[in-house]
């Protein structure tokens, strides 16, 4: 019998079965190449933060905008004691390219600025934040 | 078949070497990609705490050369030929080693090198089940391999809409429909866009941020234009539509929050766009391009009877389902769980990052 016959294309029919079956198994393991429940953004928040630099004019930058720097203790953004009651959202991946750029392009410094957390306490409609910077490390660095 | 029919496509009629030569190009790119990282990648504080050592000594290890040589030759057979079962498995072995490695080295998989690997998994898995179905079809070989080329076409579309429903069906299940809020977008945008950006995707990024209409709006475009990627598998306009839509929403997002997935894109608009017929007319100069995309003898479908459809059918589910038990009883979740482990909105100090 052909399956047209039943409107329903065997490669339809495969089609569902490979979306459904992806769906099972990403579910079951979360995250095994190549299956993922791709969850990184599904959580709610009310919250985002930055590692950044805050010069001493007040201006915020990436801490790539900087070089030759030279801080007031061992650079090591992770270690950083945060006794902060909450804690924001953040990218593990942006806070450690942020670390990999001060271990790597350290030096004798120059004008003096702060390594800041640069947290926004995002507020609903319409749209405001409530913004902090913790400060993590004091240094002077060059800008690039 | 009529190309419009449901399950369709716009290669219908046509060889699938330009397809498939596509899908070869994209995989061999993502897998130097990752041989790229892992090469450079270094056992450090961000180390997987629960990676094997075997897989963490793959970083800026020789085997990362070999894998990527081996993967490569695999792909190019699988370009050449249809059919190619096993060639294409390799590839897609020497990847899962190379991201899952890279994984391990540092925060967790880098899910931009996953929709190469799962378009050619639905590819692979395309081909076995035209197999299973036309076993005893009687018909020639020619026949058969324009029958599973279809198939494979369809398992890896299908494959790539999955990834979509699988993304918003998180989010519905993390938190619901509310996941379309006022803040949920804005926290996203502002914690991956740079800092003093001040070109345009910059005043756009910070517009969005900066309203909460504007990223309710997108967000709940988002919800919509995921879950609607589950109609690529409809036919070639639908697939179209929802093909450029998701591309879109790849845009935006890159622009928004510098999040690429390059990959994922390419393979939208390989997948989606009707290349058979328009890149014939464009390269009609180069005979041996106009050649990738050659009219295909007409294909009578196989007759394929109800209990032949009903018994691969069956066997597919048993096999999911028993994959699904398996990895149920393995300790994998425990594993996978601390990959890009959520850190933020939480009360208390700073949730630090698993030690080795």
């Amino acid at each position: 019998m052909d399956l047209h016959a039943y409107n329903l294309p065997s490669r339809v029919m495969l089609g569902l079965l490979v979306l459904a079956g992806y769906m099972a198994l990403a579910n079951t393991v979360q995250q095994l190449y190549p299956f993922s429940v791709f969850d990184m953004y599904a959580h709610a928040a009310t919250s985002a933060s930055r590692i950044g630099v805050r010069a001493a004019s007040g201006e915020l930058s990436e801490v790539s905008a900087w070089t030759h720097w030279r801080c007031d203790r061992p650079i090591d953004l992770q270690g950083v004691p945060d006794h902060a009651a909450r804690s924001p959202y953040s990218i593990p991946y942006r806070d450690r390219e942020a670390q990999e750029w001060l271990l790597g392009h350290q030096g004798n410094g120059g004008e003096p600025v702060d390594v800041v957390r640069h947290i926004w306490w995002l507020q609903p409609a319409p749209g405001q934040a409530e913004i902090e910077d913790r400060v993590l490390l004091r240094c002077q660095a060059v800008r690039r | 078949m009529r190309s419009g029919a449901l399950g369709g496509s716009f290669w219908d009629g046509r060889s699938r070497t330009g397809l498939r030569a596509g899908l070869a190009v994209i995989v061999v790119s993502n897998l130097v990609g990752a041989a790229s990282d892992v090469w450079q990648d270094q056992r450090g504080p961000w180390s997987h705490p629960l990676a094997p050592d075997w897989l963490l000594n793959l970083g800026g290890s020789p085997l990362v050369a070999v894998l990527l040589v081996a993967g490569t030759a695999a792909m190019v057979q699988f370009a050449r030929k249809p059919g190619q079962l096993a060639a294409g498995a390799l590839p897609l072995a020497a990847m899962a080693l190379l991201v899952e490695a890279d994984g391990a080295l540092n925060e967790g998989p880098k899910r931009h090198f996953f929709a190469p690997g799962l378009a050619l998994l639905g590819w692979l898995a395309g081909l076995a089940f035209a197999r299973l179905l036309a076993r005893h079809s009687g018909r020639t070989r020619a026949e058969l391999v324009a029958w599973q080329e279809i198939h494979a076409e369809m398992g890896a579309v299908a494959a790539l809409a999955g990834n979509y429903v699988d993304a918003v069906a998180s989010k519905l299940w993390h938190v619901g429909p509310g996941w379309a809020n006022d803040t949920t977008l804005r926290a996203v945008i502002l914690a991956h866009h740079p800092l003093g950006d001040g070109s345009l995707a910059g005043q756009y990024a910070h517009t969005v941020a900066g309203s909460a209409v504007a990223s309710q709006v997108l967000s709940i475009a988002t919800l919509f234009v995921q879950g609607g990627a589950c109609l690529m598998l409809l036919g070639p306009r639908w697939r179209l539509a929802a093909g450029l839509a998701v591309f879109a929403f790849h845009c935006n997002v890159d622009l928004l929050a510098g999040i690429g997935y390059g990959p994922a894109r390419t393979l939208l608009l390989l997948f989606c766009l009707p290349w058979p017929q328009v890149l014939p007319r464009v390269l009609h100069r180069w005979p041996r391009a106009v050649a990738l995309f050659a009219v295909a003898p007409p294909l009578t479908t196989p007759v394929i009877s109800r209990t032949t459809l009903v018994r691969a059918g069956a066997l597919a589910l048993a096999l999911v389902g028993a994959t699904v038990l398996i990895a149920r009883s393995l300790p994998i979740r425990s594993y996978t769980a601390l990959h890009h482990s959520y850190t933020g909105d939480r009360a208390g100090p700073r949730a630090q990052h698993p030690q080795p």
